[in-house]
C-alpha cells in the first residue's frame, strides 16, 4: 500500500456526518473588524444614566461655583468625586456581577474586554472631569490649577482603590453598594480634615509643598494596579 | 482559509471527539464566537488557535457528559452497507490504535493541516510530532497486517 492510498484510506474512515446548521451560521457569522475606538463607542450607551448625571452635576457645581464665587468650591467637587468613582466601579461591577447583561456583545466580545472598555470610559471620563473642574475652579479663586486638580484627584482615585480592592473581595462581590459605602467613607475622611483647622493647615501645607503632586502619582498607580488585578480576576468569558 | 473551510475542519475534529453530530455542531459554532472574543476580528482566522479553543471546549463537554466510544459511532454511519473490505479493516484498526493517534491522523490526513497547526493545536514540538505521527502510522499498519 503506497503513502497516497494509506492516507486516502484513513480519510475515508473518519466519518463525520454533514453538519446541518453550517449554511445558516456562516450566513449569520460576518466577523467584522471592530476598531477598539468603536467598541469604546459601543459601551457607552449601556452605561447608566446616573453616571453621566452625576458627571454633569460636577461640572454644573464647578461652573455654579465658580460664577457666584462660591467659598470651597473646589472642596465640594473634591467631596462629591469619590462618588464618581464609585459609580464607575457599580458600571463595572454590574458587566461582572451578572455576567454582562448585553448579550448581543458577549457574542462578539469577551466579558474581560467589556469590562476593560468600561473601566477605559470611565476613566476618560474622571480625566475629562478633572480637566475642565480644575482650570474653572483655579481662575475663578486664582489658585494654582495643578493644586484644584490634586484636591479634586486624591479622593477620586482613594475611593477606586479601596472600592476596586473590595469588589474582588467575597464581600464586594455579594454587596453591590460597596464601593458607595467606600465613596461615603473618603467623603467624610476629607470632610474631617477640611472641617478641623489642625487638619486643614496640615492638607494645605502637604499639598503646597509638592507632596500633592507625588501623592497622587503614587494613588494613580496603586488604582491602576488595582485596575489590573480586578481585570484579572475577570473571566474571559461570561 | 475561508470560512467554510474553517467550519469544516473543526466540526470534523470536535465529531471526532464528542460523536455527536448536535453537540459538535453546537462547539463548533461556539469555538467561532470564543475565538472571535479572544483574538477579535483580523479579517483571517488562525485555525490553530480555533483548534485550541474547540479542544478545550470537548474537554469541558467530556467532564459534563461521559462521550460515547467512537467504535458505537463507526458502526453506525448510515449507508455504509456497500462499503468495501479495505475500508472496513481500515477503521476496525484505527479503532485498536490509543486516541492520541487517532487525533493526530485525523489532523494531518483528513484535515491536512501542517506541521506547524498540530503542534500549535495539540502543544507539542514538531520533533514530537513527526515520531509521534511515525509511530501511529506504523501501528496503523501493524494492525491492517494482522
Amino acid at each position: 500500500m503506497d503513502k497516497n492510498e494509506f492516507k486516502n484510506l484513513i480519510k475515508d474512515a473518519y466519518y463525520a456526518p454533514e453538519p446541518e446548521k453550517k449554511k445558516e451560521f456562516i450566513s449569520r457569522f460576518r466577523p467584522r473588524k471592530v476598531s477598539t475606538f468603536r467598541m469604546l463607542l459601543q459601551q457607552i450607551p449601556y452605561i447608566r444614566p446616573y453616571v453621566w448625571i452625576l458627571a454633569a452635576a460636577i461640572v454644573g457645581i464647578a461652573i455654579a461655583g465658580s460664577v457666584t464665587g462660591g467659598e470651597g468650591t473646589d472642596k465640594l467637587v473634591a467631596l462629591i468625586m469619590p462618588f464618581t468613582a464609585a459609580v464607575g466601579i457599580l458600571e463595572n461591577g454590574r458587566s461582572r456581577r451578572y455576567n454582562m447583561s448585553e448579550l448581543e456583545m458577549a457574542t462578539r466580545f469577551s466579558l474581560r474586554s467589556v469590562v476593560i472598555a468600561r473601566m477605559t470610559i470611565m476613566g476618560f471620563l474622571s480625566v475629562i472631569l478633572t480637566a475642565i473642574v480644575s482650570p474653572v475652579i483655579a481662575e475663578s479663586f486664582g489658585m494654582q490649577a495643578v493644586i484644584t486638580a490634586e484636591t479634586v484627584l486624591m479622593p477620586y482615585l482613594m475611593t477606586m482603590i479601596i472600592s476596586l480592592h473590595i469588589e474582588r473581595s467575597p464581600l464586594g462581590r455579594e454587596n453591590g453598594a460597596s464601593s458607595i459605602v467606600a465613596a461615603g467613607a473618603v467623603m467624610l475622611l476629607f470632610l474631617l480634615i477640611w472641617e478641623s483647622e489642625s487638619g486643614n493647615v496640615l492638607y494645605s501645607s502637604f499639598i503646597s509643598g509638592g507632596c500633592g503632586v507625588a501623592a497622587v502619582i503614587i494613588l494613580g498607580a496603586l488604582t491602576l494596579t488595582e485596575q489590573w488585578l480586578t481585570v484579572r480576576n475577570v473571566e474571559a468569558f461570561a | 482559509m475561508d470560512l467554510e473551510t474553517i467550519y469544516d475542519k473543526i466540526y470534523r475534529y470536535v465529531y471526532f471527539r464528542v460523536n455527536d453530530r448536535m453537540m459538535a455542531e453546537d462547539i463548533t459554532q461556539e469555538a467561532f464566537f470564543r475565538y472571535l472574543g479572544k483574538y477579535g476580528d483580523s479579517g483571517s482566522m488562525d485555525i490553530r488557535y480555533m483548534y485550541a479553543i474547540a479542544r478545550n471546549l470537548c474537554i469541558d463537554e467530556y467532564r459534563r457528559i461521559k462521550p460515547e466510544s467512537l467504535s458505537e459511532e463507526m458502526e453506525e454511519i448510515p449507508g455504509d452497507s456497500g462499503i468495501s473490505e479495505e475500508k472496513m479493516a481500515v477503521r476496525e484498526a484505527l479503532e485498536k490504535l490509543p486516541y492520541e493517534d487517532r487525533e493526530l491522523l485525523l489532523l494531518r490526513y483528513v484535515n491536512e493541516e501542517p506541521a506547524g497547526t498540530i503542534c500549535k493545536a495539540l502543544g507539542i514540538s514538531r520533533f514530537a510530532l513527526y515520531r509521534r505521527l511515525k509511530a501511529a502510522e506504523e501501528r496503523l499498519r501493524a494492525e491492517l497486517e494482522a
